[in-house]
């Protein structure tokens, strides 16, 4: 009896191992056909009907093959096991090395290695992935028990997120607007660089960006690097603070975070384009017997930085202030002619019709001084149902804590 | 308060879990003594907790940014895991076990001492923050315990004679890790569609969170068929933390890591 059971133990995960690998084969042979160039992602409303298509071959065979052995098998733990550690072993692979490198050699192309996510081998372990999971899911979801419930919110939530988030994604618009102040912007470039005609217009009314305090940098006088073991370097600026960097006693006595300097060379606040961050710094190093008062300034795109020697080894710098938040006002016109003006920030994004904005970017180079705002607009039909698997999920969660060990133990 | 205060509430606590885990051990059979010591060793977790609530107030946001404040985050959890587990089902060793992974992160900070850095990235000022980071610190802590268990239950496989209870423990823990594991993935998902437009992009971190997660549904899916094959669940238990070791620590030297959103650094 016993040694029946190992038997079957071993010829049910053989099995799985050799269906992921015969996928593995399969996938790598496709692609080199398709001389490595992926798989076509269906749009609206092809996907659609591959999905519906999908589920109405899972149930056609759960309900009239259900006692196949094939059928048996896939819809049971082995055949799952060897379907998740195939997409584990794909996955590792896309975490363990470099995508899309057009640099690749010609092998690693052609074997689809190199762009796993859009891959033939990708869309078959995932087809595998699917069909047993869904295949479970039939097979187990008969009665309304607590334990089936839990079940059922798990598998079936994870089970909507793969299908949909795959056969979704072809619908999935990412489209970048570049818009100056003063100026309105109609189109909207993807990926490629096309440029597609929007739905709105967005106006940039203003751009704003809000610093935090730049910070005091130790400097290293050879490689101009910025060392981070030493203890204290790169605290933020604040006028009266106290620091001990390297031996060096170091106090912030002011802090100006836009100044220029006024005809008596004494720094007034301003916010003129020249206006640069200023901070006198008092420092001194008993050992070494050195003082000194000085102002210190990272400077910006006009203005050169003002950095103090300490000695030979360091000097004191300051670095270019980091952005705690920027956000552009905007006037949209949605395809109504309805007019509307919010503020857009990074975390908040905008609806407007079917789409989604928010904020991106802005000149890097210009930074505070920046004229050009970047939105990226999104539109993803499919997310109620991702959401949907998420929120499902989430409630699977809840039970994997309640019964909070092995179901099976108690079972048997 | 800043860090610079931090070797005192280290000590501090170092010194009451110690003394708690010592009565703890002597107590016996004496219920008070071992209770004594419980309540010790929760004293020296709310020392390290106020030091936490004080770096917050300091810093002016959340300490969950860089790896030495996360690492302050599992000398609260893990304690308090480790009494929770002894209150509710009186296992020493495991208390032991998990003030012992505690001293190794209040060491490792007290022999790096960190700057305090006050800025936050745009992106990372979102309500989701919080709960995604703790989540995983749970999470992770859980399942780091879970590891020590499957280690100690190898070492009973092969040299001793396995005890089931051990299985038991180590499901507890998976389960429970696991769920905080997903909560943290989802809630990244939920974030990161609120802060860069897409649930999901792929990015190393992202990945390698991902291969995390499966490592251990491999292990569920394995315990829940075959309850009597305890030495390849344990071995895929074990293998599984690797991951989650190179998912925490690795990935900034990854190959694959070269444009990571995650990777704040520079
Ligand atoms: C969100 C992810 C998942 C979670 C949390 C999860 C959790 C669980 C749990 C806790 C059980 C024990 C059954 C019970 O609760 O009564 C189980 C059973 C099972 N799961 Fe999963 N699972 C997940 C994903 C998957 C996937 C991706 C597959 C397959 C590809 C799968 C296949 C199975 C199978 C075949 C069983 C056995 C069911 C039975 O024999 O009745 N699961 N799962």
């Amino acid at each position: 009896m016993e040694e029946k059971r190992i038997g079957k133990f071993r010829k049910e995960y053989l099995s799985g191992f050799l269906t992921s690998f015969i996928i593995l084969a399969f996938g790598i042979a496709f692609e080199w056909i398709n001389k490595g160039e992926g798989v076509f992602l269906p749009s609206w409303p092809q996907n659609a009907m591959i999905g519906i298509s999908f589920v109405f071959i899972l149930m056609f065979l759960h309900f009239f093959y259900s006692d196949f052995n094939v059928v048996r098998w896939l819809s049971r733990i082995p055949a799952s096991i060897s379907a998740i550690a195939l997409f584990t072993f794909l996955t590792l692979i896309l975490g363990l090395t470099q995508q899309n490198n057009p640099d690749a050699p010609k092998l690693l192309k052609f074997s689809g290695l190199n762009h796993i996510r859009s891959s033939f081998t990708f869309l078959f372990s995932g087809l595998y992935l699917l069909t047993t999971l869904g295949l479970v899911i039939l097979r187990r979801f008969k009665s309304l028990t607590y334990r089936n419930i839990g079940f059922a919110l798990n598998h079936i939530g994870l089970w909507l997120i793969v299908l949909t988030g795959s056969l979704g994604s072809g619908d999935l618009m990412r489209l970048n607007i570049y818009v100056n102040e003063n100026e309105s912007a109609i189109y909207g470039y993807n990926k490629n660089r096309q440029a597609l005609k929007l739905p709105f217009t967005i106006r940039l009314l203003d751009f704003n960006i809000e610093d935090f305090n730049p910070k005091l940098a130790f400097v290293d006088n050879i490689d101009k690097s910025i060392p981070k073991e030493i203890e204290n370097n790169l605290v933020m600026i604040e006028e009266g603070i106290e620091l001990n960097i390297a031996g060096w006693d170091i106090e912030v006595s002011e802090f100006i975070s836009s100044a220029i300097m006024d005809s008596f060379g004494n720094y007034i606040y301003s916010e003129d384009t020249i206006a640069i961050p200023v901070a006198r710094i008092h420092v001194i190093n008993e050992e070494a017997q050195l003082e000194y008062d000085e102002y210190i300034s990272c400077g910006n795109m006009m203005v050169n930085p003002k950095i103090l020697k300490l000695d030979d080894k360091y000097s004191l710098a300051m670095t270019l202030p980091e952005p705690r938040e920027y956000s552009s006002l905007i006037e949209l016109i949605d395809s109504k002619g309805q007019i509307d003006t919010t503020k857009l920030i990074v975390n908040k994004p905008v609806r407007i019709d079917s789409w989604k904005l928010y904020q991106l970017s802005y000149d890097e180079r210009l930074g505070k001084w920046s004229q050009l705002s970047v939105i990226e607009a999104i539109r993803d039909p499919w997310l109620p149902i991702i959401y949907l698997g998420v929120f499902m999920i989430i409630a699977g969660s809840i039970y994997l804590f309640s019964i909070g060990k092995t179901p099976n133990e108690e079972v048997r | 308060m800043n860090w610079i205060d931090f070797p005192t509430y280290a000590y501090i606590a170092g010194i009451l879990w110690l003394s708690g885990l010592i009565l703890v051990y002597i107590s016996g059979k004496k219920k008070l003594l071992s209770l004594i010591g419980g309540l010790t060793i929760i004293l020296g977790i709310i020392v390290m907790s106020v030091f936490i609530t004080q770096l917050w107030i300091h810093l002016e946001r959340p300490p969950l940014r860089t790896l030495g404040e996360t690492r302050l985050w599992y000398a609260v959890f893990l304690p308090a895991i480790g009494v929770v587990f002894f209150f509710r089902w009186k296992y020493k060793w495991f208390l032991a076990y998990s003030l012992l992974m505690a001293y190794v992160f209040l060491l490792i900070n007290l022999r790096h001492p960190e700057y305090y850095d006050k800025t936050l990235m745009p992106a990372l000022q979102s309500p989701w923050f919080i709960p995604h980071v703790v989540v995983y610190i749970f999470g992770y802590a859980f399942l780091g315990v879970s590891t020590l268990v499957a280690i100690y239950g190898l070492y009973l496989h092969y040299f001793k004679k396995m005890d089931p209870k051990i299985m038991l423990l180590a499901d507890n823990l998976v389960y429970l890790g696991f769920a905080f594991l997903t909560l943290g993935l989802l809630f990244g998902a939920l974030w990161a569609k609120q802060a860069w437009g897409h649930y999901w992009t792929w990015d190393p971190k992202e990945t390698w969170a991902f291969l995390t997660w499966l490592g251990y549904l491999i292990y569920i899916h394995l315990r829940y068929q075959h309850p009597k094959k305890v030495q390849a669940s344990l071995w895929t238990l074990s293998l599984a933390f690797l991951i989650l070791l190179v998912a925490w620590f690795g990935v900034n030297i990854l190959p694959a890591a070269q444009n990571s959103v995650h990777v704040y650094g520079s």
